[in-house]
């Protein structure tokens, strides 16, 4: 856990937002918008891990993709504190403007496969954030992409394989290593162990937290498996279409989670130790985000709907330390 | 430093593995598919007869006895037998001259061979003069026999003409046809289908739009109208110029549709986005991820577009639209066998047929040998 | 164990594909029982063989080979059948899926056909097994629907594949393996695909269901959590053999094959706050399926691994209980005496 009094920030997202025009009819007309990232704000202090956890299509992975700069948001500010140039405001920021910061903030991906190119050698995959900033001198390049595999669990002899060769927790430690050889500031995860072996999962797991302690990292850890956001992060989000709906320290959502739909998702994780209680269950699916429905976009699942909750959407307050939930009221709910 | 527990499954392989295991894991995509392009059989069957087909064309004039425009008295001759038997006694392998009588009923022309006297066949004999590749002279030939018989492995046709020389000759015209029509088509189909995935939205729009529309229009139509334009007065090397043109117009089409989807699809991949996370520029994308990942998908069309080229020379050819005698394609060859009595007093002329069918064949099996091998999501 | 019971026998299935890199036995010597009316967990890794397991029960098995084994079926209508020789593709297999077993799939959006609407891709299974006419089906498949909690049935059936969400889809999926009635369910990981709160649901209705209408499943999943919720008894399975079987609580309790004490070990848990401590983790990664480690094939991950006895010899299957075995060297008692 981070002490309060060192804390430094690295990253400030505010009011994010990402709009996707939904086409129909004959001519392309725009029928209406997928606010898929809504108003998303957080800050993201050095050497913690935030997590970003919710159910497919709560746009937690479009937020990471909108850090990243894959995509230009609708509209929001991303602001990066680098350690060397100060604060930069990364949304109006072009390509090629980006291109020498990339270094600084990189990316882990969820597939293992299709995120390594099949036709490049390991060396070349790793290389690629350091060719791409100037190679600079070949030994010295070929040191860096040995260390930074040697660090990754993988032997230096491998650097003339192909991915077919690895399997997908392999390819996911060359994934990581990629990620990693710039050594940069910022790494944003995206569900990067959902689509590996439960025994591979867990040394995924521990090698990103080993890195994390030796290059002093910091994570953006998206998930949607709240057991592998629990053992990751320090401090986490809960998303719901688009919108944080609660925001706190790790322990404090855990033990007691202040938003109905936290402690719906809490309550329903399948575990060896405890049946699910089936009056406990979520109902319904997850609200769609080109209809959405009135007031809270959760109330139609909510069992502690009100009438204010069918009009009004609540905003996010400040219910403890640096604990936020964005309900009309203050219940008491049960954790983990 | 303690190696850490998860770390002790990936130690370097031991010495003791086999180098195979080795050479498998650091084979790159292009070996990978060789690999398994070899386990085609038919492909394999069908390169080696590509092979072979374009080594005879290159060779084409040493390797035929004559030249394909000497007329000669043998009008319509059958193939001519090689023996080894001279008067029950084995020799080195040799011709009879050929009698030529004239059945006076019919008009029909039949042949005797003369046994008394055997040619043999001699190799690397002096023949006709020719241009090797336009530029070596020389007159040497493969093989021949003395200049007063001849040797005509397929036969002659109307002129006396030896249809074994016009046909490699005709291969020549018809194989490579394909191959510059394909390379035109090519470029048309990835500049523009690429230009079309690229930029996408209208571009993208009107690129499909045009692409459709010429896909609608009836290939024999076009070919016909676009082949009136070429004129009667152009050269050789001219209509055969513009019919590469006429074919590649139409065929640039498919491509093109194929370079556009198969991008649109690697843009989604997800090492496209890494690549772009890592800071590579968007030209440094296109070059080192995008045309290495469309290149065997392009190779494996490429290779099914060149028969349509074949055909469609053939088509055209044999309809008298295309190439014009004096010029030799397997398709002018066959406008000899245009009629039915032709092919039953002389079958022979339709051994340019089956060449056609042969080496359509034959890029068929290799094309499908390498989208198979290509295609390594199969397995 | 009492065999009056049970409704499925598999003895030494052996289950092979040869492949032009070599041959991989995908299920090498798996043996069980499913009784009526239970519920058989199946969990594994990759390569673990428990799909193959359940695709070969179907004899779907192609283009992999039954090498050896049996596969006996009680059947209420045809009595004891021996599944393993049966014509994959002849008359009575095709009588026995969907009537008499039923199988539902990870993905349900490809196991549904895109051009036809639920109504008539679940009422042609009706039609074909239970002789009824097109409008009796019909009513038959809203009723089915409604069973497994699909909002609106009336409304569904007439509704493409493509139209409803991947949850609502895998109900539909359900419906349709259960509108026959049939003895038993295999249910290969059909919530992997969906959000945790969809997964919930549908493990609720596949509870209830299997509970009123009496039917044995098969569950295969990779999610221990998932399969303890659901399960009467789990096999855990490795590189095709099973190394641990034993009724669920019991196991999750206190497990004894290394391998599932491993794997309960490398999951994060929901309830336990880490602060900081590692994961236990298995070393390495699972081998490659042409070459699978000799003697025990754990034995090269295995924490607890006996030299000169593991790298050896095969485990057997070791009776700990009467409703327990784990195929492991430490429970042999030959080799404990040994000692």
């Amino acid at each position: 856990m981070m002490e309060p009094t060192k804390k430094e920030l690295l990253l400030e997202v505010v009011d994010l937002c990402m709009y996707f025009p939904v086409q129909g009819g004959f001519f392309d007309k725009t029928k209406g918008l997928v606010k898929a990232v809504d108003g998303v704000s957080f800050k993201l202090y050095k050497g913690v891990t935030f997590g970003l956890v919710g159910e497919s299509g709560c746009g937690k992975t479009t937020t990471g993709r909108l850090i990243m700069k894959v995509m230009n948001p609708t509209s929001g500010s991303i602001t990066f504190y680098d350690n060397e140039l100060g604060p930069i405001e990364l949304v109006p920021l072009s390509n090629r403007q980006m291109r020498p910061l990339r270094k600084k903030i990189q990316m882990v991906f969820q597939d293992p496969y299709s995120s390594l190119d099949p036709r490049m050698t390991i060396q070349q995959i790793v290389g690629e954030p350091l060719r791409a900033s100037g190679r600079g001198d070949l030994n010295d390049y070929k040191n860096k992409i040995a260390e930074i595999l040697q660090k990754s669990g993988l032997s230096p002899d491998y650097m003339d394989r192909y991915p077919h060769a690895f399997s997908g927790g392999q390819r996911q430690r060359i994934g990581i290593a990629r990620a990693l050889v710039t050594q940069p500031q910022l790494v944003v995860a995206d569900e990067p162990v959902s689509s590996l072996d439960v025994s591979v999962q867990a040394q995924i797991l521990n090698l990103l937290k080993e890195l994390q302690q030796s290059f002093e990292l910091t994570y953006l850890f998206i998930a949607h498996d709240l057991s592998v956001i629990r053992y990751m992060c320090d401090t986490l989000a809960v998303m719901y279409v688009g919108r944080i709906v609660e925001m706190g320290r790790s322990e404090d959502i855990f033990n007691h989670p202040a938003h109905p739909y936290t402690e719906g998702l809490l309550s329903i994780i399948p575990r060896t130790s405890t049946k699910t209680k089936p009056e406990k269950m979520l109902k319904g699916g997850i609200a769609d985000a080109s209809d959405l429905p009135s007031g809270c976009y959760f109330h139609p699942r909510c069992p502690y709907a009100q009438e204010i909750c069918k009009t009004e959407y609540p905003a996010l307050r400040d219910i403890g330390t640096e604990h936020q939930v964005a309900c009309h009221f203050d219940l008491d709910l049960k954790g983990i | 430093m303690k190696t850490p527990t998860f770390f002790r499954g990936f130690h370097k392989p031991k010495n003791s593995e086999p180098n195979k295991f080795n050479a498998l894991h650091s084979a790159s995509q292009w070996a990978l598919i060789w690999a398994k392009f070899k386990d085609h059989k038919l492909a394999i069957v069908g390169l080696y007869l590509l092979v072979f087909f374009y080594v005879c064309i290159l060779f084409a004039p040493i390797i035929t006895p004559y030249d394909a425009w000497e007329d000669s008295k043998y009008i319509y001759a059958p193939p001519s037998k090689i023996h080894i038997f001279h008067e029950g006694k084995l020799s080195r392998p040799f011709v009879y001259q050929q009698d030529i009588m004239l059945n006076t009923e019919t008009f029909e022309r039949t042949f005797k061979p003369d046994k008394s006297k055997p040619y043999p066949v001699r190799f690397f004999v002096k023949g006709a003069e020719y241009r090797w590749l336009g530029l070596v002279k020389g007159n040497i030939h493969l093989f021949g026999v003395d200049p007063q018989t001849s040797i005509n492995l397929m036969g002659t046709d109307v002129l006396g003409r030896d249809c074994f020389s016009r046909n490699i000759s005709g291969l020549q015209i018809s194989l490579t046809v394909g191959l510059l029509g394909v390379f035109i088509a090519f470029i048309l189909g990835s500049v523009i289908g690429g230009i079309a995935g690229y930029y996408g939205g209208i571009i993208d729009n009107i690129v499909q739009r045009l692409v459709e529309f010429i896909s609608c229009i009836p290939t024999i139509p076009m070919w016909m109208a676009l082949s009136a334009v070429i004129p009667q007065d152009w050269g050789n090397l001219k209509v055969y110029f513009a019919i590469t043109v006429i074919l590649a117009l139409r065929s640039w089409t498919g491509l093109s549709r194929q370079v556009r989807s198969k991008l649109l699809q690697l843009r989604e991949e997800e090492y496209i986005v890494a690549a772009k996370v890592c800071g590579t520029s968007g030209w440094k994308i296109i070059t080192t991820h995008l045309l290495p990942g469309f290149m065997s998908y392009l190779i494996v069309s490429l290779t099914l577009e060149i028969p349509k080229m074949i055909l469609g020379e053939t088509t055209l050819s044999f309809l008298g639209l295309g190439l014009r005698a004096p010029t030799v394609s397997l398709g002018v060859l066959l406008q000899d066998a245009q009629n039915l009595a032709a092919i039953s007093a002389y079958p022979w002329l339709l051994i340019s047929a089956l060449l056609v069918v042969v080496a359509v064949l034959a890029f068929n099996f290799v094309g499908d040998g390498i989208r198979d091998a290509a295609d390594h999501y199969k397995n | 164990m009492t065999t009056e019971n049970n409704l499925l026998e598999v003895k030494d299935l052996k289950v092979e594909f040869k492949l032009r890199q070599g041959t991989v036995t995908a299920v090498n010597g798996v043996s069980f029982q499913l009784k009526k009316g239970k519920v058989l967990g199946v969990v594994g890794e990759s390569g673990s063989g428990k799909s193959v397991t359940a695709r070969t029960l179907l004899r779907i098995e192609a283009p992999g080979i039954i090498t050896s084994g049996e596969i006996n079926f009680f059947s209420p209508k045809h009595g004891e059948l021996a599944i393993q020789k049966l014509n994959t593709t002849g008359e009575l297999i095709r009588s026995i899926r969907w009537k008499e077993i039923a199988m539902i799939f990870q993905e349900p959006m490809t196991s549904f056909g895109p051009m036809h609407t639920f109504g008539n891709q679940i009422s042609e299974v009706l039609i074909l097994h239970e002789k009824v006419n097109k409008a009796d089906a019909l009513q038959m498949v809203i009723e089915s629907l409604r069973s497994v909690g699909m909002p609106r049935p009336e409304k569904v059936i007439n509704q493409y594949p493509h139209q409803i969400s991947g949850g609502q889809r895998q109900r539909a999926m359900i419906a349709m393996a259960l509108a026959c009635n049939p003895e038993m369910l295999i249910a290969d990981e059909p919530t992997t695909a969906l959000d945790v709160s969809t997964e919930a649901q549908i493990l609720e209705v596949l509870a209830e269901r299997q509970k009123t209408l009496n039917t044995a499943i098969l569950y295969i999943s990779h999610n221990l959590g998932v399969v303890s919720n659901i399960a009467d008894e789990v096999m855990v399975m490795y590189l095709g053999q099973i190394v641990e079987h034993a009724p669920v609580d019991e196991l999750f309790r206190a497990p004894k094959h290394p391998y599932t004490v491993a794997l309960l070990n490398s999951i994060p848990r929901i309830d336990k706050a880490y602060h900081g401590q590692k994961l236990e983790v298995l070393s390495g990664g699972i081998p490659d399926p042409y070459n699978h480690p000799p003697g025990c094939k754990f034995h090269p991950r295995c924490p607890k691994v006996i030299k000169g006895v593991c790298d050896k010899i095969q485990p057997l299957q070791h009776a700990v209980s009467e409703t327990w075995s784990v195929a492991c060297h430490l429970y042999s008692t030959s080799i404990n005496s040994e000692k």
